[in-house]
């Protein structure tokens, strides 16, 4: 186990869906370790396999003190929807306003094959649909009408601009949760 | 604004959650985990004033709602008018009880359409009421189980659902036993439900053979006197953990000293009932029958010690005329 590279945004591998995983053997768990050690050292709330190059229904969320290890995860109910800043491993940097359920209901295999179920809301069901989404090959920008949408979090960057306006604070409000909310 | 896509839907179940006490917990998150069910609001005791610092604190059932972001009551009063009737509102199809603590009114019951089901650790008729895992230990039964029960206005007389038996080895203590029962409840409570609102389920009276009641425990209950059998003291202790606990009274040098680990009874020590006796390095207190060694105690306004640490601070206590109370 070990801290891999995560792909950046542009890496074609970012665009594959993941493959159904049918065998829950070492390898199966040295890539879940790999990711959780990943997640960890980002750091973020969440990582899927795709964003290591493996195209398999693989993926981790870990937030609230919680660990799911999330093998073949379905969605199988949703409910409300929630907007909330939005960040990405794959593209370090930015964050958006992205729409989501506020509640899930979610099917998954953990590393021995054993099925089981839990439902989760808020920040938690955010990064879970995140991590679905990587394994459609789906990023969150996607849901973007333009990539103005997108909130630059970079901190360093010096911005002249009245740090009472919208975007200021916008920026600010980003600058503040990005740390939190990657996935 | 952007939006993700919808997952698929799914027939709900809009169920009424009901409880306070950690047995409740794995049923309550079995349906919680469950996409059948739709939670319509969660109902427990109101935070009371708990452990040293008096801060009122939250059940265990409402600090797990929070948690789930379900939507929660805290209500020290079901009967309250304006309570019931915020529930009523709500349009729940059923309901699921489990260690609650109140009464609850007929009116709500008859207000599900699917009733109240509950939850009870014992095999009903036995052991109705509010220790239930307590008094199975003290009778040193063989076997427990859990009980699934339609409510009625009685206190745990509603006919039976559905009875899961769980074999006991005879050395449970009960904290761990309530997690074993609380586990086996959640393993049949959704097919349960389903099942019961089907109309599958052919509700059984419960005997009227075998009825036993048992009472909220308070700290009274665990006083162990020198007429108790070692077995039996033991006994006591592994059923009254972790609350009320087993204490005894060696008036007037030490009002109350908490036994808060003991052993195995042991037969090879001798010592008169009701007298402590150092023997070989442990602490001992005699009792009909045997000794019971004293791994860990608290004495009235100290801290928890080893019984040999009792004892060096405190020589009286093996003296001839002290003794605890008959």
């Amino acid at each position: 186990m070990s801290v891999k590279p995560i792909l950046l945004l542009g890496d074609p591998r970012l665009r594959m869906p993941g493959q159904p995983v049918e065998s829950f053997g070492k390898l199966l768990h040295s890539l879940i370790e790999d990711l959780v050690h990943t997640m960890r050292a980002a750091p973020g709330v969440g990582l899927a396999a795709p964003q290591l190059g493996e195209p398999l229904n693989v993926a981790v969320v870990e937030a609230k003190g919680r660990t799911y290890e999330l093998v073949n995860p379905r969605i199988v109910r949703d409910k409300g929807d929630i907007t909330d800043l939005e960040g990405c491993l794959s593209i370090p940097g930015y964050v958006a306003d992205i729409s989501r359920r506020e509640r899930v209901w979610v099917e998954a295999q953990d590393r021995h094959g054993r099925q089981y179920k839990f439902s989760e809301h808020g920040f938690l069901a955010r990064a879970v649909q995140h991590e679905l989404d990587h394994l459609k090959g789906k990023l969150y920008i996607d849901y973007l009408d333009s990539l103005d949408e997108l909130i630059a979090v970079n901190d360093d960057e010096e911005i002249d601009e009245d740090p009472e306006s919208p975007a200021a604070k916008r920026r600010k409000r980003a600058a503040r949760v990005a740390g939190a909310h990657s996935h | 604004m952007p939006r993700a896509s919808r997952g698929p839907t799914v027939t709900e179940i809009k169920i009424l959650l009901i409880g306070s006490g950690a047995f409740a917990l794995p049923a309550f998150n079995a349906v919680h985990a469950d996409p059948n069910f739709d939670i319509v609001a969660v109902v427990s005791a109101a935070p009371r004033a708990a452990g040293r610092s008096g801060e009122p604190q939250s059940t265990p059932v409402a600090e797990w709602a929070r948690g789930e972001g379900l939507d929660l009551l805290e209500t020290g009063r079901l009967r309250d008018a304006a309570t019931l009737e915020t529930l009523m509102q709500l349009g729940a199809v059923v309901g699921l009880l489990a260690d609650f603590g109140q009464i609850v009114p007929g009116a709500l019951i008859d207000a599900l359409p699917g009733g109240i089901l509950n939850l009870h650790p014992s095999l009903l008729p036995k052991f109705r009421g509010a220790s239930p895992i307590p008094a199975t230990i003290l009778a040193g039964d063989r076997e427990t189980g859990v009980s699934t029960i339609l409510m009625d206005v009685g206190l745990d007389t509603g006919p039976l659902l559905n009875v899961q038996r769980y074999a006991l080895k005879g050395d449970e203590q009960s904290p761990a036993l309530e997690a074993h029962l609380a586990e086996l409840a959640s393993e049949e409570i959704l097919t349960t439900i389903a099942r019961h609102l089907k109309g599958e389920l052919n509700p059984t009276p419960q005997s009227p053979d075998g009825v036993s009641l048992t009472k909220r425990l308070t700290r009274a209950d665990g006083l162990i006197d020198s007429t108790f059998t070692a077995d039996d003291a033991y006994r006591a202790w592994r059923a009254y953990r972790p609350w009320p606990g087993v204490w005894v009274s060696v008036a007037p040098a030490l009002e109350r000293l908490i036994l808060d680990e003991v052993g195995e009874p042991r037969r090879d020590v001798q010592v008169e009932a009701g007298h402590f006796v150092l023997h070989e390095g442990a602490l001992m207190l005699g009792l009909q029958d045997g000794a019971l060694p004293l791994l860990q105690v608290t004495p009235t306004g100290g801290r928890r010690m080893g019984g040999a640490e009792l004892v060096r601070g405190r020589p009286e206590l093996l003296a001839p005329h002290a003794r605890i109370s008959a």
